[in-house]
């Protein structure tokens, strides 16, 4: 495995700032944030060797403010330089380190797939919706209709076996974390009615569970991702702002 | 002229700034508009053949005199403002080989890909469309009919940022995002940071006209001012020459500045004597040639003062 500290435990306010040595790569996390998670799948399916550093996020480290101005997590640095925002870091890896492009080459295949990654952002809108459910079960066949039809769009635009194409590529590391978190939700009672095995559903999205079961089986995938049982109950100590255990499972 | 990079400039010295802003503003009032070369009898299908050809100047553009020499950037851009395609209209024809960018005339984001054009100087076609009501031809060209879109050979690319890497891609010789990649991701990570402003004047326009709302937004307004004025640490966000930040962020600082004009802002100056910077700023962005061909500014004091206040 190209990353190391990948469950390490969560540094959070009054921890100094680990010593990162020249020429070396790293990545600041929060283990179950779906943003975060985009950085580190591109990481890791880029094949960069680097060290992973967990942040406690709402304990914030006072020395980290100077590589994020929000203090959030994703964030990456090599050789002094950091870059923010999950939306960025990706073509910044592509761009740094081209040996391992995973973004195609030619002008307008590139730009295709950033539309379709930016359309995919859906995904991504409609999970806060389910949060809302965690905190009022009643709210449930409102929202999850909405998800419903935000699946059935991914579900249209899977052409391939993958986004990208037959390999997974931009598209879907970007997108992949938060169907994920659908997953998630799907194991609570009463937030969505989709299964977590076959998960969304082999019936009604049958592309698109077949790229899921893939995809979490991946290796990529394997090397950053946490457990459904850690995971779902993380997410629901999130939505239902509950105190938050940065380090459960570990 | 660098800044002070301190706070503390002096009274004296944001007056010159803000009395040279006023009197670009009154400059650029003061220029006759010139006739559209749109005809407006004739028919649709053939108002495209009589466009004049790469190398007039755009219809819209009004240039100041002591800008001259420079009377050629936008002359690139053809149809500025051409007659918006409604539904029922018929697909002008597009000759394979030709750009064409689908366009709003009033929307900021298109604005930005028009300003990238001017500057890159590519020849491209301006087709207004009606983003509310596409015409049925438009929509498979763009999700839910949204402008801006750049069309050529068959092949469509929509999302303001996106449309414009893709030019610096397609035109690497004159590119505007850096080519190392740190820097090109600082430009993209400023308009990021930057996007209070953006927020603001979504939030002045969309927000109701009750007292604690309106003190709300001249809060939003401030605040992101101060924001701006922060991240200002050379002549421009791109360094001592306008770079990708500036041109994405323009069209909405250009926008807020009609807070002016509202009786619901406290706002009579912009930005005001405590964002010396800013204010010199966008004295600076009014004067580039590729900005100054799109100025929206006078047009909407005069027509959206009129519907709004």
């Amino acid at each position: 495995m190209v990353l190391t500290g990948v469950t390490s435990k969560a540094i959070r306010k009054g921890d100094a700032e680990p010593p990162l040595s020249k020429g070396s790569f790293r990545v600041y996390n929060m283990r179950f944030c779906p943003w975060a998670e985009r950085a580190m799948l591109y990481v890791a399916a880029k094949g960069i060797e680097a060290e992973v550093v967990n942040l406690n996020v709402t304990d914030k480290l006072e020395w980290y403010w100077t590589k994020h101005y929000q203090g959030k997590a994703p964030a990456v640095e090599h050789n002094g330089k950091v870059v923010i925002e999950s939306g960025f870091i990706p073509e910044y890896l592509d761009d740094a380190f081209p040996e391992t492009r995973i973004l195609p080459t030619d002008p307008y295949e590139k730009v295709q797939q950033k539309l379709l990654a930016d359309r995919l952002t859906a995904v991504a809108h409609a999970v806060p919706l389910l949060f809302a459910v965690m905190r009022d079960r009643t709210l449930k066949d409102e929202k999850q209709r909405k998800v419903f039809e935000v699946l059935k769009q991914a579900e249209n635009l899977l052409a391939n076996d993958f986004y990208a194409g037959s390999q997974p590529g931009y598209p879907d590391y970007l997108s992949f974390p938060f169907f994920e978190k659908i997953w998630w939700s799907a194991s609570l009672d009463g937030v969505v009615d989709l299964p977590t095995i076959e998960f969304p559903g082999e019936e009604e999205y049958p592309k698109l569970t077949k790229w899921f079961q893939k995809m979490i089986s991946s290796d990529v995938v394997q090397s950053v991702t946490q457990s459904l049982e850690h995971g779902a109950a993380f997410m629901n100590a999130y939505a239902t702002h509950q105190e938050l255990n940065y380090d459960l499972g570990l | 002229m660098v800044l002070p990079g301190n706070c503390s400039t002096s009274a004296a010295l944001c007056m010159q700034f803000l009395t040279q802003l006023a009197s670009v503003a009154i400059d650029q009032a003061y220029q006759p508009p010139q006739q559209p070369a749109y005809n407006p009898h004739e028919k649709l299908f053939v108002s495209y053949r009589s466009v004049p050809p790469p190398g007039s100047s755009p219809s819209s553009a009004a240039v100041p005199i002591r800008f001259s020499s420079y009377s050629s950037v936008g002359s690139n851009i053809r149809g500025l403002n051409s007659p918006t395609l409604h539904p029922g209209s018929i697909e002008p024809p597009l000759t394979p080989g030709n750009y064409r960018l689908y366009s709003m005339r009033f929307c900021p984001y298109a604005q930005r890909v028009l300003i990238y054009l001017a500057k890159k100087n590519i020849p491209v076609e301006v087709v207004n469309v009606n983003p509310d009501r596409s015409p049925n031809w438009y929509l498979p060209k763009s999700p839910i009919g949204r402008v801006p879109a750049l069309e050529i050979n068959g092949k469509v690319v929509w999302e303001s940022n996106v449309i414009v890497e893709y030019l610096d891609e397609l035109f690497p010789t004159n590119t505007i995002l850096p080519r190392d990649a740190y820097e090109k991701a600082h430009q993209k990570i400023l308009v990021e940071r930057l996007s209070p402003i953006m927020n603001a004047l979504f939030e002045f326009y969309g927000s109701s006209n009750n007292p604690q709302a309106q003190r709300q937004n001249d809060m939003n307004v401030h605040s992101a001012l101060r924001n701006s004025e922060n991240l200002l640490r050379d002549t421009f966000y791109g360094g001592r020459q306008p770079g990708y930040a500036d041109y994405l962020m323009w069209p909405f600082l250009e926008r807020l500045q009609l807070l002016t004009m509202s009786p619901n802002s406290q706002f009579r100056y912009f930005p005001g004597l405590h964002y010396p910077k800013i204010g010199a700023y966008i004295a600076r962005m009014q004067n580039q040639p590729e900005v100054l061909g799109f100025c929206k500014h006078d047009f909407f004091l005069k027509k959206t003062g009129e519907k709004i206040w």
